[in-house]
């Protein structure tokens, strides 16, 4: 039974039900050279995706219609999954058991598993059973996912999932209220600065900052930026980082960031900091490149760890490292490292570098080894590299020198041929000077002994 | 008595989500000591916000196929790795795990985009692969 007295529209929801996606998997100019699909290829899509409501359960949702207009079957998972946001603001949700247990008892999908044949439709009905205890509102996801019922033979292939965001709240009164904790400044790409402004939901609602504005003055206390910039939602108790792009070029120097919203019970919201820039739009800001990063090590001696931490930006860097070494088995690394080390490199000055070089290990037993160095760029996004080797028994003298020949044969040929070519010479040159001394010491005895007339 | 919560009942268009699968890509030159790579691409149409997440089988690491696969590593040692580019921006390269991991995000009214999802998977020499054995990934695009 419908009751349309219970639906309670907010005005946040006009916003999410005007959100419209889609996503198209086109052309795969692959290396082997496969056949592009195109748009004409149809999609696979879910409508309504949003929904933000407050009723009472249980309840019945719209119900979620999943269309296939491709020309291809498809398998098709409904499941529901509960939602949490991270500082990107996308939804995340895990796929443990107790997880999908405890969010299909409050939402629950019905099929969750069906065919959907080529230009086919199917409805998936949603029923709102319950809140947790204790909650006035749930934060619910619905992942369908497709996969082509054909093999598609690739290496790659993809199974693409749609995740339809539900907000649900019972009726009441609710208490909005967010706040700025952090404004960072970034070097997005050259000459483009791109300004975070991390926001905290500190209410109990969904949220969604209004009236963004962020203002830039100058060392002299001039404003040379002003602009406004748009929110979106927030969950309870979330924070999220809002970029602001500034495409405008300053010149050097420091300046002053500030920026404000309104978020519910707080209407003017504001923080502030400070920037230097090195050159237009150029942040002076640490950063960080290691180059050369490789471990060797032979069976019986030690892993050693060389490379090279390099400050490549324009203010001094410090990074924490992170190195691990693991046996391979099967191509699959040991899921536990058996070494791990933490290094730390400080106030590394812009243009300097350091050595990596060190042992990881006092010794190896023979067998494969992999090495995973990781560590956090100034932007705080994880960094990793790898080195894979495998360590054999220590090779004897004389293998060694067998293998240094193998090696460098042609510049030993070369060494060789140059040696005696110059010896050649060498020689030559000498015994060209032991007849010219010769010659004068014969002319000389002429001159002194005059052949008798 | 059972309510019925309607949100499409509004003046408001209806939300929707809409995603082509592809056939997916194939990479190479998958050798050790080699770099595979590959392409794909990825049309996104948007009316608001909107992010695109990947994960893959395996955490992230192509496993050898069932059969002609003997003598083999069963899977690989690194993690395969894939970055969008979008509008001519690249976005970082980020490695598939059994987690989704935010690949490229966009938001705008009435926007259209399309990506190219560049794979790329290191095989270090030491890899054990024998001739006609297939390593696979599935790697799974959630867009929200």
């Amino acid at each position: 039974m419908i009751d349309p007295q219970s639906i309670t529209l907010r005005h946040g929801a006009v916003a999410l039900a005007s959100l419209a996606i889609s996503l198209l998997v086109l052309a795969v100019p692959s290396v082997v050279g496969a056949a592009a699909p195109t748009a004409a290829d149809g999609t696979f899509s879910i409508s309504p995706s949003r929904r933000d409501l407050a009723g009472k359960p249980p309840a019945s949702l719209v119900p979620t219609k999943v269309t296939n207009t491709t020309k291809e079957s498809y398998d098709v998972q409904a499941f529901a999954v509960l939602l949490r946001q991270d500082l990107t603001g996308a939804f995340q949700f895990s796929e443990t058991p107790r997880s999908l247990t405890a969010a299909r008892t409050i939402l629950g999908v019905s099929p969750s598993r069906f065919r959907l044949s080529a230009g086919s439709s199917r409805v998936v009905k949603l029923r709102w059973a319950l809140l947790p205890r204790g909650a006035r509102a749930a934060y619910i996801g619905v992942v369908f996912q497709g996969q082509a019922r054909a093999k598609s033979g690739k290496s790659v292939p993809v199974v693409t999932r749609l995740l339809s965001i539900n907000f649900l709240r019972r009726p009441g009164r609710y208490h909005p209220n967010g706040v700025f904790t952090a404004l960072n400044a970034t070097q997005f790409a050259p000459r483009v600065l791109r300004f975070l402004a991390r926001v905290k939901n500190t209410g109990d609602i969904v949220g969604t900052p209004k009236r963004g504005r962020i203002t830039i003055r100058d060392a002299n206390g001039r404003t040379v930026y002003n602009a406004p910039w748009t929110g979106d939602v927030v969950l309870p108790g979330a924070q999220r980082d809002f970029p602001i792009d500034l495409r405008k070029v300053l010149p050097a120097g420091r300046y002053t960031v500030r920026t404000s919203m309104s978020f519910g019970a707080n209407p003017n919201a504001r923080i502030s900091s400070t920037f230097t820039l090195a050159g237009p739009n150029q942040l002076t800001s640490p950063a960080v490149k290691i180059t050369g990063f490789a471990v060797k090590g032979d069976a019986g001696s030690p892993a050693r760890v060389s490379g090279k931490v390099r400050s490549i930006g324009t203010a001094p860097a410090t990074v924490d490292l992170a190195l691990s070494l693991s046996r391979v088995s099967g191509g699959q690394p040991a899921p536990k490292p058996f070494v791990r080390r933490q290094l730390r490199f400080s106030a590394l000055a812009p243009g300097s570098s350091r050595s990596l070089d060190l042992d990881l290990t006092k010794r190896l037993a023979k067998g494969k080894y992999h090495a995973v160095l990781t560590y956090a760029d100034p932007t705080g996004a994880p960094q990793e590299l790898t080195s894979d080797f495998a360590a054999s028994p220590r090779r004897s003298l004389i293998d060694r020198l067998k293998l240094f020949f193998d090696r460098h044969r042609s510049l030993i040929i070369g060494g060789i041929a140059l040696v005696v070519v110059a010896g050649i010479v060498l020689r030559l040159m000498r015994r060209q000077r032991r007849l010219e001394a010769e010659l004068r010491e014969a002319k000389a005895q002429r001159d002194k002994d005059p052949p008798p007339e | 008595m059972l309510a019925v919560v309607a949100l499409a009942a509004s003046a408001a268009p209806a939300s929707a989500l809409s995603l082509g699968i592809g056939s997916g890509t194939t990479l190479a030159p998958m050798q050790p000591g080699q770099t595979a790579t590959g392409n794909g691409s990825l049309s996104i149409t948007s009316l608001a916000s909107w992010s695109l997440s990947v994960s893959g089988s395996g955490a992230g690491r192509m496993v050898a196929a069932a059969t002609g696969c003997t003598g083999s590593d069963a899977q690989l040692t690194n993690a395969l790795t894939v970055s969008a580019t979008v509008g001519g921006v690249t976005s970082a390269r980020k490695t598939i795990s059994a987690t989704d991991t935010l690949l490229t995000s966009g938001s705008g009214l009435l926007s259209a985009f399309t990506a190219t999802t560049n794979y790329s998977q290191t095989i270090p020499s030491t890899q054990v692969m024998r001739t006609g054995c297939v390593y696979t990934l599935t790697a799974t695009y959630t867009l929200q």
